[in-house]
């Protein structure tokens, strides 16, 4: 079994292989051996995200883990597809906050498919928006000059099927 | 799935700045690198500077930009202005180039054409295009020289996919000076390219080509297409058996003439082994021992195009129906591959068929053939209908394939090609 310790300094015990979903968590158990008894801070997840986490990693214990070399092609299409299984989008059905935290936890712990499963939901709430719209979600503040809005405006025509 | 999941999960709440302010950039990259819809793409890239890069990477990432005499203007303009800021011109992926007039034409027919946009003229300044993977050049004509061929080494050496459609060269020369231009080429499409003169020579049924230089060495392909004249076809594959090309593992020919179809089963005889897809384009005039698959032993996935030419005003091949599978039972005769998974057998019959004409076709010829022990292992065999026949193509299936020869009713399978785009 394995220790891990949230930011709020609460402790969690989980198998192994439950842990080892995250490539973080596999690297330092690697680092510090077998039998260590030490709990695994993670200094940038807390206990209510950490627990969501586990209970995707626990769902999806034993599947084959993406390759680090995975061919960028494949890559690409995996990323592309926007299924979502059923388990995933019922787990990921979540508010707003807990949706980014969970990204933000899956990017600091390097678990691509909860990365993916994450960033697929965003961006399919995301179609349909208007950029206005988009900045507002995020607080993003707009940049662009109107001329530059303009220019990448006809850019964007080039994209047009023909 | 995805739009019920969105009707009870809306994101319509802004974020709080807090958590805003630690979402990474990378973050939001990877959010657009998971999007499909080049309207939403549209729509991120206009959002700030931190998100254009990320959208205008997905979407000409697979999106095919054409170029020809009508844009080239636009389109150089823009490669200029990729010189001092950011444009789509770094990003594009796949590029079509179609070359609009030759200066061989405007000197035959009179004064220049103002939208001529010959290669030897415009393709030095297309620089910058340092995504470009996929390249399609149509339309070249045999004046091109040296600056089109260098162009082509200079800016585009990176490219991996190459097609070549409708091109008229002199000589196998310009063909080769072309192909050797990409060093990383491993998958190369050339569709209706004719050469000016081939001379060549005939001992014991093999061509010999005359050419001006020592052959080069063909590029290490892994997919190869082939929709070519009878000569240019036999030159090809006599270039690719020659240098023992065995790097090919998809391979799509027509069998359009005994001499190219001796060719490329040279080849096969030789290479055949590393083949993993083959697709047969079409076989008209094919002789029933022409054609032999089983040096393809390696065979996983196996395309052949039946052309049916009923009532046709052009064509009178005087084959009876019942007999028009006769040389695609032959061919699949000859398939020796144990691992062979899926045969897919496109239909396309010129003009409008009934069920009668349908029913007509020899399926218990084609059922005995697919009970051999050679197709064992196959797990699909699908037969592919026009789509509008379909429907009535399913009811002959039922009949005369699941009814009549139940065991093959788990194996074959009916499909339809030439669906109607989905409009979106």
């Amino acid at each position: 079994m394995i220790v891990l310790k949230t930011s709020d300094n609460e402790t969690f015990t989980v198998e192994r292989d439950v842990a080892e979903r995250s490539v973080l968590i596999k690297n330092m158990l690697d680092d510090i051996g077998e039998n260590s008894e030490q709990a695994i801070p993670l200094p940038n997840v807390n206990s209510s995200v950490l627990k969501k986490v586990l209970e995707y990693c626990e769902h999806h214990r034993g599947e084959p883990l993406p390759a680090a070399d995975a061919d960028t092609s494949q890559d690409d299409t995996r990323k592309r597809t926007t299924d979502i299984s059923e388990w995933d989008q019922k787990f990921i059905t979540v508010d707003q906050e807990m949706l980014f935290e969970i990204i933000l936890a899956a990017n600091y712990l390097d678990i691509k498919s909860l990365l993916d499963v994450g960033c697929k939901t965003v961006a399919n709430m995301i179609k349909g928006k208007t950029p206005e719209e988009i900045r507002k979600l995020f607080n993003i503040v707009n940049d662009f000059t109107p001329e530059e809005e303009a220019q990448i405006k006809k850019e964007n025509e080039w994209a047009e099927d023909r | 799935m995805a739009n019920d999941f969105l009707k009870v999960y809306p994101l319509t709440k802004a974020l709080s700045q807090e958590l805003s302010d630690s979402i990474p950039i990378e973050i939001y990259e990877y959010i657009i690198a998971h999007m499909d819809s080049t309207s939403a793409l549209k729509n991120c890239s206009l959002t700030c500077r931190a998100w254009l890069q990320a959208s205008w990477k997905n979407i000409f990432s697979r999106r095919r930009i054409v170029v020809d005499c009508n844009n080239c203007e636009a389109f150089l303009q823009l490669i200029e202005l990729d010189r001092h800021s950011v444009t789509i011109i770094r990003f594009i992926r796949s590029l079509h180039i179609e070359q609009g007039d030759s200066r061989l034409l405007f000197r035959s027919t009179g004064p220049r054409n103002p939208k001529t946009f010959q290669f030897d003229d415009f393709l030095p300044r297309f620089v910058g295009l340092v995504s470009v993977k996929t390249l399609r050049l149509g339309w070249i004509r045999r004046d091109i020289g040296p600056t089109m061929i260098t162009s082509l080494r200079t800016n585009f050496g990176q490219v991996t996919v190459l097609e070549l459609n409708s091109v008229v060269l002199v000589s196998t020369d310009q063909l080769l000076d072309i192909l050797i231009s990409f060093p990383s080429l491993t998958n190369l499409t050339l569709v209706g390219v004719a050469f000016s003169s081939l001379s060549y020579s005939v001992h014991e049924g093999e061509q010999t080509f005359f050419v001006e230089r020592t052959l080069p060495v063909p590029p290490k392909l892994n997919e190869l297409s082939c929709n070519l004249p009878r000569d240019e076809t036999v030159f090809i594959f006599s270039w690719l058996t020659a240098h023992g090309v065995s790097s090919i593992q998809r391979l799509n020919v027509t069998l359009i003439h005994e001499s190219s179809n001796a060719a490329i089963s040279r080849y096969l005889r030789k290479f055949g082994s590393t083949l993993e897809e083959l697709t047969i384009g079409s076989f008209v005039s094919i002789s029933p021992e022409a054609f032999d698959l089983s040096p393809c032993t390696k065979l996983s996935m196996l395309v052949i195009s039946v052309q049916f030419r009923f009532r046709s005003s052009a064509f009178d091949l005087e084959v009876p129906p019942s007999d028009l599978f006769v040389p695609l039972f032959s061919m699949l005769q000859t398939v020796s591959a144990e691992r062979l998974r899926e045969v897919k057998i496109f239909l396309r019959p010129n003009g409008d068929l009934t069920e009668e004409d349908y029913n007509h076709l020899d399926w218990n010829g084609l059922a005995f053939v697919i009970k051999q022990l050679q197709f064992t292992n196959l797990s699909r065999f699908r037969l592919i209908a026009p789509y509008k026949h379909v429907e009535l193509f399913k009811r002959v299936i039922k009949k005369q394939i699941w009814e009549e020869h139940p065991l093959l009713a788990s194996v074959v399978r009916v499909g339809a090609w030439g669906r109607p785009k989905r409009i979106q």
